[in-house]
């Protein structure tokens, strides 16, 4: 490099400063939410630091918490991969809920319908009737969007209503369980369960599909051709357009790819971890994964270590009701604190950059 | 006498749709979405049943549900007006908040009771006269308290947004603020506006759930209602006596879903009928995204040059 | 008779600056009691941004202001408005889904609380009326024809009491009868000795209307006289007469070769036609040809087609009517996609919004037309390296100054943006390359960096359609030059056959041939 393209990117060299900063801001703000939420259990006249080393102690010092924390993390990985997807081509996929119902949907119809086939032929099929259905249900959203204009948020708020109403339909209709006792189907054959990755833990292949599912996410991302006009359309959607990408066909398939990651979840839950599908089970999955993404910026390692996160404060939640007078949604508030406290930090964080750059262009003159 | 028994249950199902889908019509007329509202129900009716039962006023309560639902329509204005939070993002972020919240301080406040906490709750008020007609006197004039403010609502939002200076202004921040803003008015003012009339009616409705239709306070209170009032601001195209349109149909389709469940007499599932309010918000979409009625600067942020 | 002693308004030594560019350069005007001034100048002389700084849109960095002899500081729109200054934009300030009513009272001090839209509505009304014509107060904006809109934000104007009113470009959007329309009210309206500010670049209008006429070049002032005192051809020397930048003094001439008889165009666009979304033909019967080896440049006021003829070869519009051929293949309305394999390169005239995705690295902007390319993507999988190979070719051979191709377009200076997306489009290897104001903001090195390439383009025997507003560039650049007006281009004329004073005068829709 020559000595005048230094000068004119010194500045930027030196900005990895600030990058300091930015890495401290979101913790901070993940300290600042566990700090309001040790005020409010206060209320209860606990000890916050009791409850939060318990917390830690408990779920780090047990191999069974340990392994239920990434039994929690996978489908919250995967409904974050999903709305990150949608999210690279510029659109809010808020539907990750509803894909995700589906995709269980779709799973457990295969496991108990094709119930008597082998295990090596099962699992796959199951599989593919949660991404066809995940998939479908999302394109329709981006197919909306490209055909008619129409706001893929409000779509794909309202298809969440859509993808509870049918779950609800199929288990209490056409798969309810032969006892009919409650909404909610058979139990699945044993040869449609996932295997366990660790023997007397919960852990089952699908943590390990999930990861594979964030590596798949990169690759498409950064190294394939639809990744890359996914991402030149999610970036400035008329440069794209310039330069001959057909931006519709862009939007519908980032829908389904988004829409796929979160029927996947669907199948790892119900083929890894319930074996069956209740009406109302693992309520905000999606939401709690969209949030992860958005926290993450979109981004696969991000989150992966968000879903990690959000995975140790559910189990810490389960464990310290289970021991101590903390209620269960105690957790709840803190998770809703700690999305708050990181959207302020964030624009902290730009408010800081912004008068950093404001200060280096004044510098300059 | 079941079309007239099925119509009255559905203007009771209605009226808290129809308040909440009023407030959030003014907040998106000004131009900010308040998709913040499903949770700010629950804390009004978290807030109105809390305030009731310690006070034991039910119009205490009311106040302060309200109060509480304003509280965290300022908290979604500072989120998405102030530091331009993705307005979506802001409002996910506050149902989380809320949800959590709501039930923890629940639980702080009663313990973990044998049986569920009741208060005494707005029951219904026969209008005098009216109350007598046939027909209609069943469906309309037999109902609570809220029933009848949400109704005074639609002349009320109708009379605000279209014949004053205030309404004006709030119209003219939705659909091009730079005019707003070179006619000396303050877009951002504005906008808070709009976003805490939108809390405060969300905490009004979520009323009628705890201290109306039922006594008690439950984390499932709402699911999902208030994102139907959202829906029918979309279904109503904006505008007061389309919402009240809305939330009628919505609030008749709920009502005969019940009907169907409790009779086990089924033409079509009812959790079918459960998600007309959906469906019909698609396609009202479909056919509205064309004809542009939703205002024109909804969902994006104000940035003066 | 009123005291024209005292203009109404007096600025003197205006400058602006904006980051780099003087838009204005120490400007002295003065506005006179019952006079209809007209500001005229080139796209980017800087009359808008002096009289933005009139209304209060823009502080200026130096210079005062005099209203009626006494000093004044107008901060804001609503200052402005305070002091009897009222400004109709380009772009109407007008909320289309309400009523005229409603438009004109929004944000007014004497309507708070309950709106009194009968009574306001009755006074609009009269008006209107007082100004010789007649509208409908409640209907609601966007039913009406633009030259009614426009009538709508004057009435807004003259309702919070203006007493001069500045009309930015109001004619562009107007059909001849509505001009004739508006004039007759301005006329009325500075009868009572209110004042009309016209900003145009059009000089029949300056004839038709103006009592005076200031004359605005590159940000500077040049000359204030009386329409009576000038001519057309005099007003147009001043416009558009500077000092031509020779710096490729002629390149044009070398290395051209003459074309023969019988040599068919490479492009050959005929009887093209488009209209806007209000039923506007933007695009008239346009016709034009275009020859390997040969820059045809397209003169004209921005406006009058050129975003539209770019856009409909670029595939990113479509005709309604009309044909286009390139190398005898019709290509009338194809996509983007097949215009770019067509081997059709186009540089947009706005980089960061339509050339470049300011958010990706250098590599992957130059890589944005091969998203489905070998060598660069195998089955839809990245070649990584020979992307960063392509980077590093194209940085070294077009000197684009970057530490290396990872780096974010964002933190490029405009001119190395520019390079880039030139970069790009030449490394398709493009038969024809349409340039659309492909200089516009760029400092002298950058721009003669691009006219060299261009040219070099041209020796290598590709067609380049140059679009421009800038004299200057196409002067400089093309074999041939043809004049665009209205959606038309009016003539076609061999660089050395004409002159800067004839296709200015042609840009204003004057064919000084035709007349004399």
């Amino acid at each position: 490099m020559d000595t005048e393209t230094k000068k004119i990117f010194g500045k930027q060299f030196k900005k990895n400063r600030y990058h300091i900063f930015n890495i401290i801001c979101p913790v901070a703000s993940v300290l600042l939410a566990f700090l309001a939420g040790g005020l409010m259990l206060l209320l209860l006249k606990i000890n916050p630091l009791v409850v939060y080393g318990r917390m830690i102690v408990a779920s780090f010092g047990d191999p069974y918490n340990l392994a239920e924390m990434l039994v929690k993390a996978a489908p919250l990985l995967l409904t974050g991969l999903s709305f990150a997807f949608a999210f690279k081509a510029g659109l809010f996929n808020i539907g990750a809920d509803g894909q995700f119902y589906l995709g269980a949907l779709g799973a457990v119809f295969v496991s108990l319908k094709l119930g008597f086939l082998n295990p090596w032929l099962l699992l796959p099929l199951a599989l593919l009737a949660s991404i066809i259905m995940g998939g479908l249900f999302g394109g329709l959203s981006g197919y909306l969007k490209a055909r008619f204009n129409a706001n893929e948020i409000i779509t794909t708020i309202m298809m969440n209503y859509v993808a509870f109403g049918l779950t609800n339909y199929v288990v209490n209709g056409p798969l309810k369980e032969k006892a009919g006792a409650y909404p909610q189907t058979d139990p699945i054959p044993a040869q449609a369960q996932l295997p366990l990755l660790i023997s007397d833990t919960r852990l089952h292949w699908g943590f390990i599909l999930a990861l594979f599912c964030a590596v798949i996410f990169y690759f498409i991302i950064t190294r394939t051709s639809i990744g890359f006009q996914v991402r030149a359309v999610g970036l400035n959607r008329r440069t794209a357009e310039y330069a001959g990408i057909n931006t519709k066909r862009v939007l519908v398939l980032a829908m389904v790819f988004s829409g796929i990651f979160a029927g996947i979840a669907g199948f790892g839950e119900i083929n890894g971890v319930q074996h069956i599908l209740i009406q109302g089970f693992a309520p905000n999955v999606g939401t709690i994964g969209t949030v992860i993404a958005l926290l993450a910026n979109a981004n696969p390692l991000g989150i992966v270590i968000g879903s990690l996160f959000f995975g140790f404060l559910q189990v810490g939640a389960n464990l310290i009701s289970q021991t101590s007078q903390v209620p269960q949604n105690a957790i709840d508030m803190i998770q809703g604190f700690v999305v708050i406290f990181v959207l302020i930090s964030y624009y902290i964080q730009y408010r800081v950059n912004a008068h950093q750059k404001i200060r280096q262009l004044k510098g300059a003159l | 006498m079941f079309v007239v028994n099925l119509l009255a249950a559905g203007v009771d199902l209605a009226g808290p749709l129809l308040i909440a889908a009023l407030g959030e019509l003014y907040a998106e007329r000004t131009g900010v979405l308040n998709i913040g509202i499903e949770g700010m129900m629950l804390a009004g009716a978290w807030g109105g049943f809390v305030t009731t039962y310690f006070t034991g006023n039910l119009w205490l309560g009311l106040v302060g549900a309200i109060l509480i639902g304003a509280l965290f329509g300022l908290l979604n204005g500072l989120l998405a007006i102030t530091m331009k939070v993705n307005q979506v993002v802001s409002g996910i972020a506050i149902n989380i908040l809320l949800s959590g919240l709501t039930m923890y301080l629940y639980r702080v406040i009663f313990g973990i009771p044998l049986l569920p906490v009741t208060i005494q709750h707005f029951s219904k008020l026969p209008l005098p006269l009216l109350g007598n007609l046939p027909v209609l006197g069943k469906i309309f004039f037999q109902q609570n308290m809220i029933i009848y403010i949400a109704f005074l609502m639609v002349p009320a939002a109708y009379f605000i947004l279209y014949k004053t200076s205030f309404g004006l202004a709030l119209r003219s921040a939705g659909e091009k603020p730079e005019v707003v803003d070179t006619a000396g008015l303050n877009v951002t003012r504005i906008r808070y506006t709009g976003m805490i009339i939108g809390g405060a009616t969300a905490g009004l409705s979520g009323v009628f759930y705890s201290m109306a239709h039922l006594n008690i306070f439950a984390n499932n209170i709402i699911s999902g209602r208030g994102f139907i009032a959202f829906a029918a601001v979309i279904f109503g195209c904006w505008n007061p006596l389309g919402i009240l349109l809305a939330t009628l149909i919505f609030g008749i389709a709920d009502a005969l879903s019940t009907r169907f469940l409790t009779s086990g007499i089924q033409i079509i599932p009812y959790e079918f009928l459960l998600m007309t309010p959906y469906i019909i918000t698609i396609l009202a979409t479909l056919i509205f995204s064309r004809k542009s009625v939703s205002p024109a600067s909804l969902g994006t942020p104000y940035q003066k040059e | 008779m009123l005291d024209n002693t005292i203009p109404f308004v007096e600025m003197k030594g205006i400058t602006k600056f904006f980051t780099s560019v003087k838009a204005n350069d120490n400007i002295d005007i003065d506005i006179r009691h019952g006079e209809i001034l007209a500001i005229l100048g080139e796209n980017g002389a800087g009359k808008t941004t002096l009289m933005n700084i009139l209304y209060g849109l823009y502080k200026p960095d130096t210079g005062r202001i005099f209203i009626d002899g006494a000093e004044v500081v107008i901060a804001s729109p609503r200052e402005a408005i305070q002091k009897g200054i009222g400004m109709v934009h380009q772009h109407f300030m007008l909320i289309p889904t309400h009523s005229i009513v409603e438009n004109i009272i929004l944000g007014m001090a004497d309507n708070q609380g309950i709106l009194h839209l009968r009574k306001v509505g009755a006074k609009v009304s009269k008006m209107a009326e007082e100004f010789g014509f007649q509208i409908e107060p409640y209907r609601k904006v966007k039913e009406l024809p633009v030259g009614i809109q426009q009538r709508v934000e004057i009435l807004k104007a003259i309702y919070r009491g203006a007493h001069l009113l500045i009309m930015d470009e109001p004619t562009a959007v107007l059909t001849p009868q509505e001009t004739e329309d508006l004039f007759k009210l301005l006329k009325r309206f500075v009868q009572s000795g209110n004042a009309v500010v016209l900003i145009t670049h059009k000089l029949n209008e300056v004839m038709g209307i103006a009592d005076r006429v200031t004359v605005l070049r590159d940000g500077k002032y040049v000359r204030s006289v009386a329409k009576a005192a000038t001519t057309e051809a005099e007003l147009a020397q001043m416009m558009v007469g500077r000092e031509i930048d020779l710096h490729i003094e002629n390149q044009w001439q070398s290395g051209r070769s003459p074309r023969s008889e019988t040599a068919k165009p490479l492009l050959l666009m005929e009887d093209v036609m488009l209209r806007d979304k209000n039923h506007h033909p933007v695009l008239d019967g346009l016709t034009l040809e275009l020859y390997k080896g040969e820059i045809l440049g397209i003169a004209g006021v921005s406006g009058n087609g050129q975003e539209e003829l770019s856009a409909v070869l670029a595939g990113l519009m479509k005709a309604e009517k009309g044909r286009i051929y390139f190398n005898d293949q019709e290509i009338t309305n194809r996509s983007s996609h097949e215009m770019i394999h067509q081997k059709i390169s186009y540089i947009p005239a706005d980089r960061q919004n339509e050339g470049l995705i300011l958010s990706m690295s250098i590599r992957e902007n130059l890589l944005l037309k091969s998203y489905d390319q070998s060598p660069f993507f195998k089955n839809g999988v990245l070649n990584r390296k020979g992307t960063v190979e392509n980077a590093n070719r194209l940085i070294n051979l077009f000197n684009i100054k970057t530490p290396d191709g990872e780096t974010l377009a964002r933190n490029l200076s405009g001119g190395h943006q520019q390079k880039v997306v030139v970069a790009r489009e030449l490394s398709l290897e493009p038969e024809l390359i349409i340039a659309f104001q492909p200089t516009r903001g760029l400092d002298i090195g950058a721009i003669n960096y691009v006219h060299q390439l261009l040219l070099e383009a041209r020796l290598a025997g590709k067609a380049v359609l140059l679009i421009s507003t800038e004299l200057s560039e196409i002067f400089n650049l093309s074999d041939r030059i043809g004049v665009i007006y209205r959606g038309k281009i009016l003539k076609v004329m061999d660089t050395s056959e004409t002159s800067i004073q004839e296709v200015g005068l042609l840009m204003a829709g004057v064919d000084t041939k035709d007349s004399l």
